[in-house]
């Protein structure tokens, strides 16, 4: 096993829970899983390629990653104002509103479909199945990909960040509050509806963020956001839906398993190409759905539970 | 620009709209009866493409006594050699139809019954994320195995209606065949959902645990409509495949799913009028706008835009009609009305 395959491991798992963390954050708020999520990748992607074309071809990684947040973000507030507000107070049932999700999924596709079309009719350059290659630069005489060293430091001051925001600020805990007992919180004269669209905010934007640096892990397509979703969705189930920090932990396991999973199957004597690295998730979904249904983390705090009881 | 064929445009929208009928049924039977959010449609109806794609031409090459090398490349070559047979064949072609039919139905129940197995006693979400990721796969291994239906290149299929003979008399003879298994599938289906089986779909729908209390095994009962459901969408799967004689594993996205919900959605859910409505207006629709396209110019592809409206009107209905256009019929109220009529 190399470096660079740690290095590439690192980095994707680490944007994957990125990407958890924010269905996590709407998982919570509307009980249904966003199945527009995977588009929220692709959204960031394309506001940094929009950048990185109008420029003339320079990556400007840190000015595009601030507004793949504000942008990704604000969609994802939008949606949630006019489309799943209004569907929430309906009382439909979870299987209607995942109807709804699905709608709001090609809407949202077809919308980033049309601006690809259109950007290249307009600068006529590519804007589908695109990548931005990868910078090296030197950290303590090691040659290190910059994707690393950004997925992996935007990734723990974020998480950082969400941290303090969430357990030390009273607009952090108010959000706290409203998404796991909307109507206590709303008792104690929360405004839960401002929460839960802040809630929104940044669900989008903590998954647009992962966008632009995606952009030299996988190439990006209008279409792109459904094998985001296959990833996303284990990586969530295997945290327990749920849980905000089982999120990031299933984020890690599923993005490590499939990096080095993939790798030793391509060898002998398994020999199976790398194309079909995406069935890893799906069979850490089935697994985690048939041995552990509400997820690692709420089973292993069950777990230590019983233990602790028992040693009493 | 092309001709307008008025009578092969008219064949091809009903023969379109015969594959939706009994797909559409099936997801009312599933969703719009039981409750069941099949958000992996597409999974059961790729699966019944699949197999007549992938088996077609290995099980006639079989027959025949054919040899072929890699597949991939040597099924465009058999496909014509065998159709030349199987033109003057008629027996050999409905035996074929009639096989090849059985094995899509029969692998979409197994598929459907290893899937919802584990994830029918949770929260709906798992089942449908689940079915809805592992369509996702099935097509990744459609597109990147050249031995199963030819990865990216797909697969022919075989003609089994050949000796039907050619140009328009062959159309209205294959129209007929499919209006017949689509409306027979939909006459079969309303008369079941208006039986107690009906009402008992119904139950589990609106009260989980009053139908338990009664002694109904719930999960038990999901899982069978799931089969049923998943059957009907391997014969429109099979029906697909041989009218298209082409697939294409790029077809079998979550978009399909969606359009199916569509025309549930907008035709009425378990209303049994429902699918018809829908799969026509949807017919209606995407044929309008596939001959629109050579009328106006935009600088990107209409059909995108054609996708955009279509979900702002599932949108729409899920907004303020989520009923659809036909509301559910009630049997109460139906003997309510007979009884005033009387």
């Amino acid at each position: 096993m190399d470096f660079n395959l740690l290095i590439g491991a690192a980095s994707y798992a680490s944007l994957l829970s990125l990407m958890a963390l924010g269905l996590t954050f709407t998982y919570i708020t509307m009980k249904v899983p966003n199945f527009a999520h995977g588009d929220f990748v692709a959204i960031g992607g394309y506001v940094a390629y929009t950048l990185y074309v109008l420029d003339n071809k320079n990556a400007h990684l840190f000015l595009s990653l601030p507004l793949a947040f504000i942008i990704t973000g604000l969609i994802s507030y939008a949606v949630y104002i006019s489309a799943l507000k209004p569907l929430s107070k309906r009382n439909l049932r979870i299987a209607d509103m995942m109807i709804a999700f699905l709608a709001l999924e090609i809407i949202i596709r077809s919308l980033i479909l049309i601006y690809t079309d259109v950007m290249r009719a307009a600068t006529g350059t590519y804007f589908t199945n695109v990548m931005i290659l990868d910078k090296n630069i030197s950290v303590l005489g090691y040659s290190v990909p910059l994707t690393f060293i950004s997925s992996i430091s935007i990734t723990i001051a974020l998480l950082a960040s969400l941290v303090f925001f969430l357990t030390k600020t009273k607009t952090g805990i108010a959000l706290r509050a409203s998404m796991e007992n909307p109507q206590l919180a709303s008792t104690l004269g929360i405004n839960v509806d401002k929460y839960y669209s802040l809630a929104w905010f940044l669900a989008g934007g903590i998954t647009g963020l992962t966008g632009p640096i995606m952009l030299s892990i996988f190439p990006l397509s209008p279409g792109v956001g459904w094998s985001y979703n296959v990833r996303i969705f284990a990586s969530s189930v295997l945290g327990g839906l749920d849980s905000l920090s089982g999120a990031v932990v299933g984020g890690l396991i599923v993005g490590i398993t499939e990096v080095i999973g993939s790798y030793f199957l391509s060898k002998p004597p398994f020999n199976i190409p790398s194309v079909y690295r995406v069935t890893i998730p799906f069979f850490i979904l089935i697994a985690t759905i048939l041995l552990m249904p509400r997820g690692a983390i709420t089973t292993i705090n069950q777990y230590m539970e019983k233990r602790r009881g028992e040693k009493k | 620009m092309m001709t307008f064929d008025l009578p092969r445009f008219l064949i091809d929208a009903l023969m379109i709209s015969c594959i939706y009928i009994v797909l559409s049924t099936s997801l009312n039977l599933e969703y719009g009866y039981a409750g069941i959010p099949n958000i992996g449609k597409v999974l059961f109806l790729a699966t019944g493409s699949f197999m007549v794609a992938a088996l077609s031409i290995r099980i006639t090459a079989h027959l025949l006594g054919l040899s072929y090398g890699d597949y991939s490349i040597e099924s465009r070559i058999l496909v014509t050699r065998i159709n030349e047979v199987l033109d003057k064949d008629p027996l050999l072609s409905i035996s074929l139809f009639a096989l090849l039919t059985a094995i899509a139905v029969a692998s979409s129940v197994a598929m459907a019954f290893a899937l919802s197995y584990p994830t029918v006693r949770l929260r709906e979400t798992y089942l449908g994320v689940t079915l809805l990721v592992a369509g996702e796969i099935l097509r990744y291994i459609g597109r990147y195995n050249e031995n199963f239906i030819g990865g990216t290149l797909g697969s022919p299929v075989i003609d089994v209606f050949g000796w039907m003979g050619v140009g328009l008399g062959r159309d209205i003879l294959v129209l007929l065949v499919y209006l017949g298994i689509a409306i027979s599938c939909w006459l079969i289906i309303k008369r079941m959902l208006s039986s107690p089986y009906g009402r008992l779909l119904r139950a589990i729908r609106d009260d989980e645990e009053a139908s338990l209390s009664l002694g109904k095994d719930v999960n038990k009962i999901r899982v069978y409509a799931l089969a049923l459901g998943s059957a009907l969408a391997g014969l429109a799967g099979a029906m697909y495949a041989f009218y298209v004689g082409h697939i294409d594993s790029g077809d079998f996205t979550p978009d399909k799913t969606f359009l199916v919900f569509l025309m549930i959605i907008i035709g009425g859910k378990a209303n049994p009028h429902g699918p018809l409505i829908g799969s026509l207006f949807y017919v209606i629709v995407e044929r309008t706008i596939r001959q629109a396209k050579y009328l106006f110019k935009a600088p990107f592809d209409i059909n995108y835009l054609a996708m955009l409206i279509l979900g702002l009107v599932l949108m729409m209905f899920m907004l303020f009609r989520p009923t659809g256009l036909l509301n559910e019929r009630n049997d109460l109220e139906n003997l309510h009305r007979k009884l005033k009529k009387a």
